[in-house]
């Protein structure tokens, strides 16, 4: 991994029409951090995700991943990243192995099938590689997800409420995979609603409203509490 | 020019244009007073070509930019040129029974022309039917330029099928000419027809400004 | 392995394993043909012309249909789960994703006009020879046209409220140059075996222009 932060962005805005989602997000973060962005809903937690991961383009403001910026070199960004949101990105016709073949391919990598094997039972599917995805649970689903989004070793890893709909299993092993990311020196962006899910192994915490960071602390748990509570716990977060 | 005195300009051309066509022209020989129709069926059509000109246009210029002004001038153009377009294709179906016999015939360019006016329509439904508006304008700004890009596709291929339909007089090659009196008319009454494509388009702009900026401050209220 | 060979077999084993696409297209394409069939046959019985007149006609609508639905099935497979946004997140280009599914959807169709061909044979009892080359060759080049523009219309259609109507629209309208010339083609081509240099040279230029423009748009049909 280079010199340059994991992530960088000036003045990053989003416009629909003249509805802004976002409205200039500046941010500096180092490689091996861990942020926690909470934010009400509609707070643009979302919107400034998919930006980082080149899903959608800024109105405004530019970003570098790893010194590579998004608009000139898309594809050096998505090789860095691992997105993951409620949304797994996964093909349910194909079987897990499969769909880890496929992306494996895609990604440039032809990983042979024992280490994708590998991989599928860290996210603990080593018993359900051949069955279709179709027939797997929501929990489920989230893993082979999971493994996609770890197949090719990204350094950033965003994740848009990845907790969500999981089972007590799924969070288990989704906190392990962080956890493990965070030891390899991986940079994490983490949106959640849950507090204590957040604080879990935050380095650093932001608070998105309405577009805008209005704060920005480290992983002090005391501190962030005050700030969520100042925030958000007013607009009574689900 | 403000949009009220070009509309009075516009009404005026028109008054103007009709007096040209109905009574200064000539009556042509062989089609009779039928032939009057021509001094604005062949404006509303060359205006119906220029407000699609101006989607592709605007559409391109729309996707390499990203600046709004572009996408709703692209699909302002379209609404007035589908209109335009219609014009032209009913007043030459009452210009042809008399004179072919027949409303309609699938001739070259009245093949055209009906194929143009369904591409636009469709481009206008696209954009009808997309919810999420983000997505609108890109979407809708690449139909324009597919559409834009078929046009002079769907020329040739007609082209290549088919021709009954009077050659363009004015430059037409051999044998073609206008009378100096029928030319005069023409240009009135085509120059009536463009300002009043100019006037509607500028309307329509001016409306769906209002419209966005209600829906912005919709949205602005609805956040508090 | 690149990543467009990757993306084909990937809707290649899926297609083997659902079997859906391909079947229903060929299913459907036949269906057109034989109502097609129907239809004009009565008309030519009662009229007395001759039914090879009409063949070229009814391959070309079979076609048609069978793509428009073939296409929709075939971008199912995607939209299913949204994995698309998966393809997104990989380090492909958009023009990559575009040619790649447009190879598939080529393929599938191919496959659904080999039955189509098959059977237009059989039903209009045409004889193994050079004419039947021909419309082999021009049903390639025109499936590759509708294969071409018909992946980045699916695209489009599927961002709209009104995916199931909107991308026959689309299709529809914006193929129609190219099946005027491939029809052009295929009749002359049955009738004396000449299809006319500048009817498949159109089909070509169909394919290769709209290749292109939807390989450069691709990315504004796709990103938010």
């Amino acid at each position: 991994m280079t010199d340059a932060p994991a992530l960088q962005t000036e003045g990053v805005a989003k416009t629909y029409g003249r509805f802004s989602a976002l409205r200039g997000v500046s941010m500096t973060l180092e490689a091996g951090a861990f942020l926690t962005l909470f934010g009400a809903n509609g707070a643009g937690k979302t919107t400034f995700l998919k930006i980082v991961a080149t899903l959608a383009r800024p109105t405004r403001g530019r970003l570098q991943v790893h010194g590579f910026d998004a608009a000139e070199r898309p594809e050096e960004v998505r090789r860095r990243i691992g997105f993951l949101s409620h949304n797994t990105g996964v093909y349910r016709d194909l079987t897990p192995l499969e769909n880890l073949r496929f992306y494996s391919r895609l990604y440039g990598r032809d990983d042979g099938d024992p280490a994708l094997e590998a991989l599928l039972e860290r996210v603990g599917l080593e018993d359900r590689r051949h069955d279709a995805v179709r027939t797997f649970s929501r929990g489920l689903l989230q893993r082979v997800g999971l493994a996609r989004v770890m197949l090719h070793r990204p350094a950033l890893l965003l994740l848009d409420e990845p907790h969500t709909g999981l089972d007590a299993r799924a969070v288990a092993i989704l906190n392990a995979m962080l956890d493990e990311a965070v030891e390899e020196g991986r940079t994490v962006v983490l949106t959640t609603h849950d507090l204590e899910l957040g604080l879990r192994a935050a380095t650093r915490v932001d608070i998105l409203d309405r577009g805008r960071i209005v704060y920005s602390g480290s992983g002090d748990a005391d501190g962030a509490r005050a700030a969520y509570d100042r925030h958000i716990r007013r607009e009574a977060a689900p | 020019m403000k949009d009220r005195t070009l509309g009075i300009v516009t009404l005026a051309a028109f008054v103007a244009a009709l007096y040209f066509a109905l009574i200064y022209a000539p009556t042509e020989t062989t089609m009779g007073e039928v032939q009057r129709i021509f001094y604005f069926h062949v404006p509303a059509g060359i205006t119906s070509y220029v407000a699609f000109l101006v989607v592709g246009v605007g559409s391109i210029a729309f996707l390499a930019t990203r600046d709004p002004k572009w996408d709703r001038l692209a699909y302002c153009s379209a609404e007035v040129g589908v209109v335009f377009a219609g014009a032209n294709i009913a007043l030459g179906m009452l210009w042809a029974k008399p004179v072919w016999g027949i409303w309609w015939t699938w001739d070259a360019r009245l093949t055209l022309q009906l194929l143009l006016a369904l591409i636009f329509v469709a481009y206008l439904m696209v954009g009808a039917y997309i919810s999420d508006a983000s997505r609108r304008a890109p979407i809708q700004a690449v139909v324009g330029v597919l559409g834009a890009v078929n046009v002079p596709i769907n020329y040739l291929a007609i082209r290549i099928w088919r021709t009954q339909h009077p050659s363009p007089v004015i430059a037409g090659g051999e044998g073609s000419g206008l009378d100096a009196d029928m030319g005069i008319a023409l240009a009135v009454a085509g120059a009536a027809v463009g300002l009043l494509y100019v006037y509607l388009l500028r309307r329509r702009l001016a409306v769906e400004r209002t419209r966005q900026e209600v829906e912005y401050l919709e949205q602005v209220v609805t956040a508090q | 392995m690149s990543p467009i060979a990757a993306l084909v077999l990937k809707d290649l084993a899926i297609e083997l394993r659902r079997k859906e696409t391909v079947v229903s297209m060929a299913m459907f394409g036949l269906l057109a043909m034989v109502i097609f069939a129907f239809a004009l046959q009565s008309a030519s019985l009662a009229t007395g012309g001759d039914p090879l007149n009409n063949a070229a006609a009814e391959l070309w609508v079979a076609l048609t249909f069978a793509g428009v639905l073939g296409l929709n099935r075939s971008l199912a497979i995607d939209l299913d789960n949204d994995a698309l946004q998966g393809l997104l997140l990989a380090p492909v280009g958009r023009g990559a994703l575009y040619v790649g599914k447009v190879l598939s959807n080529f393929l599938f169709m191919l496959l659904a006009a080999a039955v189509v061909l098959a059977l237009f044979v059989v039903f209009n009892n045409l004889l193994l020879d050079a004419r039947l080359l021909w419309v082999a060759v021009l049903t390639v080049l025109g499936t590759f046209g509708f294969a071409g523009v018909g992946t980045i219309l699916a695209m489009i259609a599927a961002n709209t409220r009104m995916r199931e109507v909107m991308l026959p629209i689309l299709q529809i309208v914006l193929t129609m140059p190219m099946i005027i010339a491939a029809v052009g083609a295929t009749a002359r081509v049955l009738d004396d075996g000449d299809p006319g240099t500048l009817y498949v040279e159109l089909v070509a230029a169909f394919d290769i222009i709209f290749l292109v423009v939807s390989y450069l748009v691709f990315e504004y049909v796709v990103e938010e």
